[in-house]
């Protein structure tokens, strides 16, 4: 096969060569991710997936079969969509593309899916606000705290501290970048 | 060490893709020679991506031949390039994970382009079962 160096001037000097390049990549590397996550899916029958996916079989025979489909981004999305994964497309350097292939194993390639993807299920939300809850109650309390101690000392009363909410948000937001 | 059960080790790792080359020439080198430069990226592509799966079976694109063509466990690479459904037809080698490329074709509207070419498949695949010439193809392992 080319020789490497030759490869390289070849795809730096020349538009086309790096399209069909890329080209090739997915063709094999796209098919290959559908068929590993099909058969590890829970309809390892081309025919199951295609019911599935509300498609017919020949074409999830087609999308298996490196270079045959001109994939859509609507198309991989139905795909995911029915597998029950994300899906990224996004522009990287060569160097990054083909360390990704090279890592590529279809024995090994696996994606959560979203019924079990606890990152993504577990309720952030109510969790955010149950920590803001919690910041606010325990900053008033401080307060109301600080001022009994100090009607008992006779000591005047002082405003409820202004930041209080403001500490409360703070603190909930560096939890949430945290997590 | 009596009583010690042989163990039988089988080499780890991935496939080794080897061209039958029955005469002077290697015809599947010839083939892919014919192929456009971006139909034997794609190949380069599919060969490095098979190497690395354990089970045949779960080589995309693989399909195993049937009727006479499964005595010698034919099977064909496909792969749609040059506006063709391109097929590359092997068996697997004598030894673990290594498989033969017998002959390059393609196929269009019902018929393989040479017409021949699964008789000639055959026919090599039995001859290579016996020994003969064999080609290593090394796959691009990319830049």
């Amino acid at each position: 096969m080319r020789g490497r160096s030759s490869r390289i001037s070849k795809l730096i000097a020349d538009r086309e060569s790096r399209i069909g390049y890329i080209r090739a990549k997915l063709a094999v590397l796209i098919p290959a991710q559908i068929r590993a996550l099909r058969l590890r899916s829970g309809m390892p029958r081309q025919i199951d997936f295609a019911r599935k996916a509300d498609m017919q079989q020949s074409r999830i025979s087609m999308f298996e079969t490196p270079g045959s489909a001109k994939f859509t981004l609507e198309t991989l999305a139905r795909l995911a969509g029915t597998f029950g994964t994300g899906l990224l497309v996004k522009f990287v350097p060569f160097s990054e593309m083909l360390e990704w292939e090279n890592g590529f194993s279809q024995d090994t390639f696996d994606v959560i899916r979203i019924e079990d993807d606890t990152d993504f299920t577990r309720p952030r939300e109510h969790e955010d606000q149950s920590i803001l809850g919690t910041g606010i109650v325990a900053a008033l309390t401080s307060h109301r705290e600080g001022n009994q101690a100090r009607r008992q000392q006779d000591i005047p009363f002082l405003p409820p501290p202004p930041d209080a909410i403001g500490t409360s948000l703070r603190g909930a937001g560096q939890q949430r970048g945290a997590a | 060490m009596k009583n010690h059960k042989k163990v039988i080790s089988f080499p780890s790792g991935h496939w080794r893709y080897f061209d039958y080359v029955p005469g002077a020439r290697n015809e599947i080198e010839d083939w892919y020679r014919g192929l456009s430069e971006d139909a034997q990226d794609l190949l380069a592509s599919l060969l490095k991506t098979n190497q690395k799966v354990d089970s045949p079976i779960n080589w995309v694109g693989l399909r195993f031949l049937k009727g006479k063509y499964k005595e010698e466990r034919l099977w064909e690479l496909r792969f749609f390039a040059d506006n063709r459904q391109q097929r590359l037809i092997g068996t697997f080698g004598n030894n673990r994970k290594e498989a033969i490329f017998l002959i390059g074709c393609y196929h269009k509207e019902g018929d393989y382009h040479p017409r021949n070419c699964l008789d000639t498949a055959l026919r090599l695949a039995k001859a290579a079962k016996k020994g003969g010439n064999t080609c290593e193809r090394k796959v691009e392992q990319d830049l």
